[in-house]
């Protein structure tokens, strides 16, 4: 083989290296991540997660805001989400705010979730004290 | 086999270039007939560095409603609004569907949402602001 064949060979290695790595950087990341929502006056936020797939998935459910939302609960922390069953996780948001919720996984492609903002309807007619969800986006 | 090379060598130092270049997500136009008191758009930086992004708010004719640039830089998990509300004893947009439009170098880690609030009674004599409905920038 000659000098100039062993150069070319190399030089296309080396490129399709590049290549290779520049697509793996393209990859999706292990996180889904909804469009953040306003809070609005008194409400709370809750993020279902279902697990679409046949394996079941460790996963982390964060509801966050630009202000301190108050923690309610999780049921998405203590054990794998199995394949069909949804998680959830609750906070109780801050006022005049915004949130979002992101769900990191070492694979996200078989959950589906939504971020949905809960609030109080004070008008005649709806029960006092009951929530009813104002607005929802899903993650991606 | 120079040929592939050349073309190898133009593939590699061209998609990085796609990906700086500007790009924009939008909402769908929502509408919340006369009940549309105000519309917020908010968007969120969801990725590691900060990125300058354009907001702006437009109606049905194109027309702009409102406009802003989250000044000039939006941090990792900042958060960042832009509202455009009622006017001249008409409803928001004339009563007509309203968008948002989000302009950055990158919007791979860009989330956003258009939301379209409603002014309802507190029951305790004042008014309140609740969001009535949502559509997601894409």
């Amino acid at each position: 083989m000659s000098t100039h064949a062993v150069v070319v060979r190399s030089a296309v290695l080396v490129v399709l290296v590049a290549i290779v790595l520049g697509l793996a950087g393209l990859a999706p990341a292990a996180e889904l991540l909804s469009p953040p929502l306003p809070t609005g006056v008194g409400s709370s936020g809750a993020c279902h997660v279902r697990n679409t797939g046949t394996t079941p998935v460790s996963l982390q459910v964060s509801i966050f805001s630009n202000n301190s939302p108050v923690f309610m609960y999780d049921t998405c922390y203590d054990a794998p989400l199995q394949p069909g069953r949804t998680c959830l996780v609750v906070v109780d948001l801050p006022d005049a705010s915004y949130a979002a919720c992101s769900v990191t996984a070492g694979n996200v492609s078989k959950l589906k979730a939504t971020l949905e903002i809960r609030g109080q309807y004070p008008t005649a007619g709806f029960p006092a004290g009951l929530l009813r969800v104002l607005v929802a986006e899903d993650l991606r | 086999m120079r040929t592939l090379v050349v073309a190898l060598v133009c593939a590699a130092l061209l998609a990085p270039i796609g990906e700086a270049r500007a790009a924009e997500i939008s909402s769908t136009p929502i509408f919340g007939v006369v009940f549309q008191f105000l519309a917020e758009c908010v968007v969120l930086n969801g990725g590691n560095n900060p990125v300058s992004v354009k907001l702006k708010i437009v109606g049905s004719h194109g027309d702009l409603l409102e406009a802003g640039n989250c000044y000039g830089s939006l941090g990792p998990g900042e958060f960042c609004s832009i509202v455009a509300g009622w006017q001249d004893g008409l409803s928001l947009g004339d009563g007509h569907p309203v968008s948002c439009v989000a302009t950055a170098p990158s919007v791979a880690n860009l989330r956003g949402a258009m939301v379209m609030h409603e002014r309802v009674n507190d029951g305790m004599g004042g008014l309140l602001l609740l969001p009535m409905r949502s559509a997601p920038l894409r």
